[in-house]
């Protein structure tokens, strides 16, 4: 449904309006002492054959969330890690109970799949509410109020309709995508919006396109000239990917806004293209031990280029009621690996 | 005493955060005053309230039962007026985790076990899932895939039809209950047998070419029939699923993994497709003892695919000569029967295990 694009735009943030504040993220972790806690989850992890990971993901979020600042606040992480070994038990459970049916006949496992297909919708709507809730910046929980119809709508119908038109309509998926996802968001009671449009969606479609189709050409006249051209494809894939990276992470910061407040990103494709080069070789070279740091890298770069554009006063945001969200759906997607869309 | 910490308190209504002062006493009373005016914003027992655990550097949570908080950076006020009035140690994680000591204990134990976990514990696991699927599954795995190859790889076979024939004659007796459901003959891919998941075996022409004597042939297909036997191709699927889905999980939440974890599975890959080789090997060996076929016969034909490899490497004869545009391929091509083989010294010693 296209709903009135001009409406949002009104409140849209320019930057020749008066009386704005630009306030950047800033992310205040350390590659080193982020590594020492990694290593140490791992162990724990494979020392408990598992159970630990659900702690492990605690301090791993808690990580990141904690060292996160905005207007000299930092984001929380609030979930328990007993909370997430209850989902990730069940989750065991029913992907063990696939293995078992695919055994005895691989009919019912096919059954199966279709029922669990059936409840990816309503699994990645509980898996946000549950982010979403477990997420918190000055003692204000965020919320997510998808239902899971829209899901269904944003989340595989409007894609399997931008595949089937071989391509045509996936940028107006793209944009249903995250429009469920900004638009059913809140910082308490407080409502996100989104105002990306269309044909912002759609020029990031077709330069990426483009970019695969000329990085084909030029593979292709390379085959004449030497053996290996085929592995030009690494450097158009990386090529294509940063693109697309960067250009989707600021189209999406610029187009929320939070009431009169709003964001902006400023990602730049060669910068960025040196932090993924640097963090590759690196990880590379020390067999993965920089893996850590590298996370480290990348979220500062993200960070650093992505700000908040408060218009007024950031006390006023009121937190919503009480729910309680239980963390099934979340280890649910996690562990059949839906992937939940977004940027 | 009285400890006094510096942070911020939020009511835990709306975002409105103010600086103010956290004051823990000996008698366990914690109690919050604003800086500006020295008003008590909210008074507790420490038995009711909850202090976040240490993280790094990271800002401590100190939540109150009606949700009031009071954030600090000092953790370590925190942490001294903790480990004087708290049981236990709070920190515990925290220690493991700022122990240079420790961390590199972790480091080298994490290390030892993923070496350990992939080079015996994986092929075990893959084995023994491989081996309880039920037929079925197995034939389904592999299915059309001599028809991809066909698309792809192999080019129609050019041997005279009697050949062909003679050679299906020569194997028959062997094929008896071995699971293979087909021979094909194919060209294109230097000397070279495959053994498809489906029991098709595929032998070209090259490769008939090659050998001098039919047991020489026999030893291939026996050492293709152990492939099918051992499952290779489904354990192949599984290790590299399973390694994939406990890296993950192991690793997890590291985007970055994404684009780095191919890398080793692909050394992962050639490591174990070594190991099947041997495993194929030793089936061959086996077999041929059992039909009382002269093991010398494997030795020639791996010795003669060995210098048929090498001469390819030089950039000559490498089977079809009019090809060129095939020759390259020939030198490249990951099927290449002797690149993912172990060296063939090794293989030929193997014999004296079997004798």
């Amino acid at each position: 449904m296209p709903e009135s694009e001009s409406k949002t735009k009104e409140t849209s943030l320019h930057k020749s309006d008066s009386e704005f504040d630009r306030k950047p993220f800033e992310f205040k972790g350390d590659g080193f002492e982020y590594f020492k806690i990694w290593i140490v989850n791992i162990s724990l992890t494979i020392l408990t054959l598992g159970v630990y990971s659900a702690w492990a993901k605690v301090r791993n979020n808690r990580y990141f969330y904690s060292n996160l600042y905005l207007d000299g606040h930092n984001f929380e992480y609030l979930a328990s890690p007993i909370t997430i070994l209850k989902g990730r038990i069940v989750a065991v459970v029913v992907f063990a109970i696939y293995i078992g049916l695919s055994q005895v006949s691989p009919l019912a496992a096919g059954g199966f799949t279709i029922l669990l297909l059936i409840f990816t919708p309503w699994i990645a709507v509980r898996s946000m509410m549950f982010n979403h809730r477990m997420s918190a910046y000055r003692n204000v929980q965020f919320r997510f109020h998808g239902r899971w119809g829209e899901a269904a709508m944003a989340l595989i119908v409007w894609p399997l309709i931008g595949i089937a038109t071989i391509g045509i309509m996936y940028p107006y998926a793209l944009l249903q995508i995250n429009r469920f996802i900004v638009r059913n968001s809140t910082y308490g009671t407080t409502k996100f919006a989104f105002n990306a449009t269309l044909k912002q969606y759609a020029v990031i479609v077709l330069v990426a396109i483009g970019i695969l189709v000329l990085g084909g050409g030029i593979i292709f006249a390379f085959t004449e000239v030497f053996d290996f051209a085929g592995v030009l494809i690494i450097p158009v894939y990386v090529f294509f990917l940063i693109y697309t990276t960067v250009s989707f992470t600021n189209l999406y910061y610029n187009s929320v806004l939070l009431s009169e407040h709003g964001m902006e990103a400023e990602l730049n494709f060669l910068p960025y293209a040196k932090v993924q080069l640097i963090n590759f070789t690196l990880i590379v070279f020390t067999l993965g031990l920089y893996l850590p740091a590298a996370k480290v890298r990348k979220t500062k770069y993200f960070s650093d280029n992505i700000s908040f554009i408060a218009r007024g006063s950031l006390e006023g945001f009121v937190v919503s009621e009480k729910e309680q969200v239980s963390a099934l759906g979340e280890e649910l997607g996690e562990i059949f690996d839906f992937d939940i869309g977004g940027v | 005493m009285t400890t006094k910490i510096e942070g911020k308190y939020s009511d835990g209504k709306s975002s409105r955060m103010e600086n103010a002062l956290l004051f823990l006493t000996d008698n366990g009373t914690i109690r919050v005053e604003t800086i500006n005016d020295e008003s008590v914003r909210i008074t507790a027992n420490i038995s009711v309230v909850e202090f976040s655990s240490r993280l790094g550097n990271t800002p401590r949570t100190i939540k109150f039962p009606n949700d009031a908080q009071f954030v600090t950076p000092d953790n370590n006020g925190v942490d001294a007026y903790l480990s004087e009035h708290r049981v236990g140690n709070p920190s515990l994680l925290h220690l493991l985790e700022s122990h240079l000591g420790l961390v590199t204990v972790a480091t080298i134990f994490t290390f030892v076990f993923v070496v350990f976990f992939v080079w015996k514990g994986l092929p075990k696991i893959s084995e023994t899932i491989a081996m309880q699927l039920p037929e079925q599954i197995v034939a389904e795995a592999g299915y059309g895939s001599l028809e991809i190859l066909d698309e792809f790889w192999l080019k129609p076979s050019k041997l005279p039809e009697q050949q062909k024939i003679d050679i299906h004659t020569l194997f028959s007796p062997y094929l008896v209950d071995s699971g293979v459901t087909g021979i094909a003959f194919r060209r294109g891919i230097g000397p070279n047998a495959l053994m498809l998941p489906d029991g098709m075996a595929v032998f070209t022409d090259e490769l008939i070419l090659l050998a001098e004597n039919d047991n020489e042939l026999i030893a291939i297909l026996f050492h293709e029939i152990g492939h099918l036997k051992h499952r290779h191709f489904l354990r192949r699927i599984i290790q590299d699923s399973l390694a994939t889905l406990i890296f993950a999980t192991i690793f997890g939440g590291i985007e970055t993994a994404d684009i780095v974890l191919g890398v080793p599975t692909l050394f992962l890959d050639a490591a174990y497709s070594r190991q099947f080789e041997l495993e194929a090997d030793r089936y061959a060996l086996n077999t041929m003892n059992t039909y009382k076929i002269e093991l010398s016969y494997f030795s020639s034909i791996m010795e003669k695919l060995q210098n048929k490899k090498a001469a390819c490497d030089k950039g000559k004869n490498c089977g079809d000569r009019n090809d060129s545009e095939l020759q390259d391929e020939e030198k490249n091509i990951v099927l290449n029967y002797l690149s993912t083989h172990p060296v063939t010294e090794d293989r030929i010693s193997l014999i004296k295990e079997y004798r």
